[in-house]
């Protein structure tokens, strides 16, 4: 096209004319109503069906594919705003809590075979801090990431709202509400998406950062200590826990948040764009159906709405009826089947794990705790021993058997709530059944 | 935005207006002195979702022609040259633009209508107007230059074929290959 020969004024006119038809389109003619209703007159009037559902479906078009780029770009960046802090003090607090014991037994592993080896401290801390980072970031991401999402989701559904189509349908309160509606259920789904993953994609990234930071800073940070745990006349080991855990503790934190802050917003990123392919065309025609069922039945039923819902043809008395019954017949089907699938992937999922952490860790808790005795205290001793394996194995196996139920019972939630719930719908109202209520009365 | 693109778009907005009315879209106010017009991408923009929702109404739909089009089109095949009839009633040859490159071939233009506004009312309207754009890969490579003209309401674009591909018939392969053995 030929920017050289475009004009202002005809641009200008064309502009007026355009906001002019889209005037007329939305109230449906001059003289009739207002909002969405107006269309109807179009479409035969209140009894016509199908016509609001086109109407939803290029809206949804329309609003759908701008929606979704928005959100991937602007949700990453509020994500990353908001919980990299966040994240980076909750990681001093389990850093301070975990390293000095973590440290102490990585120490005493790396003495075995009468020397020093420093890879193996790196090594060992990357295994048992790395897990224990690696569970609170990705609790500190659960506690906040639904109000990080919240704030930045409505600013971007409503502006997305009233750049579009639907701005010269709705007015702004409308508008408000309708996005509301739009990020409570879209952002559930979001939420639940980056929480899945969040921990699994962070998992080598942490346990790199950890590592790194240990193999660049152990040996001067091992030497400070020592240094300095001399000082005085008398060697004190526990004094070169202390100061090798505060020097290498900074440094493993800052690394492992700074790996945090560059991969969360490619994790935000994917999962708002695999929740916006699979959930927002559903969120958004729903949200758009029930707005135009609403403005038909505040105009007597002649807009869209009427033709659409059930109580503009006359069926309110029979919806009370038929909710009440399926809320009874799904309830049933809910508790029957989903409780027996979630009881059968527990036991499954927890024996699993179970005995996947006695596979992977056991023979090695019961070596470090063995060496361990033996460094500390020259003998063993049945007690403390037994402490040392407890302590080693109880959070791994805690942590396993949690992400086994909750991988489990996802499926099984999943799977078995839509059977129940299908079968007890379809077959309360199954024609000729028991609920004629779905057919037109006459 | 060339301003006759413009105009044909003014002219659809008025005859969806007309549509939907059954009346003329009045005189608008004239713009301000110095008021800033929204960008042309802002008003292309506004326009297609314009034409989009008014596609929605069977009223407009009965009355005002598609804005925008691919036209249906022929490729023959002639031992040496490739020939392409694209079907677009009324079409002048001002109106239209080819390019070639390689086995690619653009043809595209803008088919213009009498103006609407003189008391012409549409009761059934489907031969598009507008821009029209299509995008033909071809069977054979072809020489650069296209020569076009528009004849009965299509458009004939002629390209010759490049020496290689003038072999291409398999009756053509057969004799070059018992060249080739003798």
């Amino acid at each position: 096209m030929d920017r050289g020969t475009t004009q202002n004024g005809d641009i200008q006119r064309l502009n007026q004319a355009i906001m002019s038809a889209m005037e007329v389109l939305r109230r449906g003619g001059p003289q009739t109503g207002t909002g969405f209703g107006g269309f109807a007159q179009q479409w035969g009037g209140g009894g016509g069906g199908g016509g609001g559902g086109q109407m939803a479906e290029h809206l949804t078009e329309t609003i759908g594919e701008r929606l979704r780029t928005a959100l991937r770009e602007r949700l990453s960046d509020a994500v990353r705003e908001r919980l990299a802090d966040t994240v980076r003090d909750k990681l001093r607090e389990t850093i301070r809590d975990r390293l000095p014991g973590d440290l102490r037994n990585a120490l005493t592993e790396a003495q075995q075979g009468g020397h020093f080896d420093t890879e193996r401290v790196a090594t060992v801390l990357r295994e048992r801090l790395g897990e224990a980072l690696e569970r609170r970031a990705a609790e500190t991401i659960r506690e906040r990431i639904g109000e990080a999402l919240r704030e930045r989701m409505e600013d971007t559904i409503r502006s997305t709202f009233a750049q579009s189509p639907l701005a010269e349908h709705v007015d702004q309160s409308e508008m408000e509400s309708m996005s509301s509606v739009v990020r409570d259920r879209l952002s559930e789904a979001i939420r639940s998406r980056i929480e899945e993953k969040a921990r699994e994609r962070l998992r080598e990234t942490i346990r790199d950062r950890i590592q790194q930071a240990v193999r660049e800073r152990l040996r001067e940070s091992l030497e400070a200590a020592v240094s300095q745990a001399r000082e005085g006349g008398s060697f004190d080991p526990e004094r070169v826990v202390a100061i090798l855990s505060e020097r290498l503790g900074e440094a493993i934190r800052e690394r492992v948040a700074e790996g945090i802050r560059e991969r969360l917003p490619d994790i935000v990123r994917d999962r708002v764009e695999e929740a916006g392919r699979e959930r927002l065309r559903e969120v958004l025609r729903s949200t758009i159906q029930e707005r135009m069922r609403q403005s038909g039945g505040s105009s007597g039923g002649m807009g869209f709405g009427g033709g659409m819902t059930l109580s503009g043809m006359g069926f309110a008395g029979s919806t009370e009826k038929l909710t009440s019954s399926l809320r009874e017949r799904v309830g049933e089907a809910i508790r029957d089947r989903v409780a027996s699938a979630v009881r059968e992937q527990v036991e499954e999922a927890v024996r699993d794990r179970i005995e996947e952490v006695l596979h992977d860790r056991l023979a090695g808790a019961i070596r470090a705790s063995v060496a361990e005795q033996l460094a500390l205290h020259g003998s063993l001793d049945g007690e403390r021993m037994a402490d040392g394996i407890r302590y080693r194995l109880q959070e791994v196996m805690r942590e396993r058997i949690a992400e086994g139920v909750r991988e489990r019972i996802g499926d099984a939630v999943r799977d078995k709530l839509r059977d129940a719930i299908r079968k007890a719908v379809v077959e309360r109202v199954r024609p000729g059944g028991d609920s004629a209520s779905f057919s037109k009365p006459s | 935005m060339h301003t006759s693109t413009i105009e044909l778009m003014h002219d659809q907005v008025r005859a969806i207006y007309r549509a939907m009315t059954g009346k003329e879209m009045p005189e608008l106010e004239a713009p301000e002195a110095g008021e800033q017009p929204p960008s042309v991408d802002e008003i292309a923009r506004r326009f297609v979702d314009l034409e989009l929702l008014a596609r929605q109404v069977p009223t407009v739909v009965e009355q005002v022609p598609p804005f925008s089009f691919e036209p249906a089109l022929d490729v023959i095949a002639t031992d040496s040259q490739v020939l392409v009839d694209v079907a677009v009633p009324g079409i002048q040859r001002d109106d239209v633009t080819v390019s070639c490159t390689g086995q690619t071939l653009i043809v595209s233009g803008t088919r213009g209508s009498e103006s609407a506004a003189d008391g012409r009312c549409y009761h059934h309207a489907e031969i598009p107007r507008g821009p029209f754009h299509r995008v033909v890969s071809l069977p054979f490579s072809v020489v650069k230059e296209a020569r076009v003209e528009v004849e009965r309401g299509l458009i004939r674009i002629r390209l010759d074929k490049a020496p290689a591909a003038k072999l291409e018939r398999p009756s053509d392969r057969e004799e070059a290959n018992n060249v080739q053995g003798e």
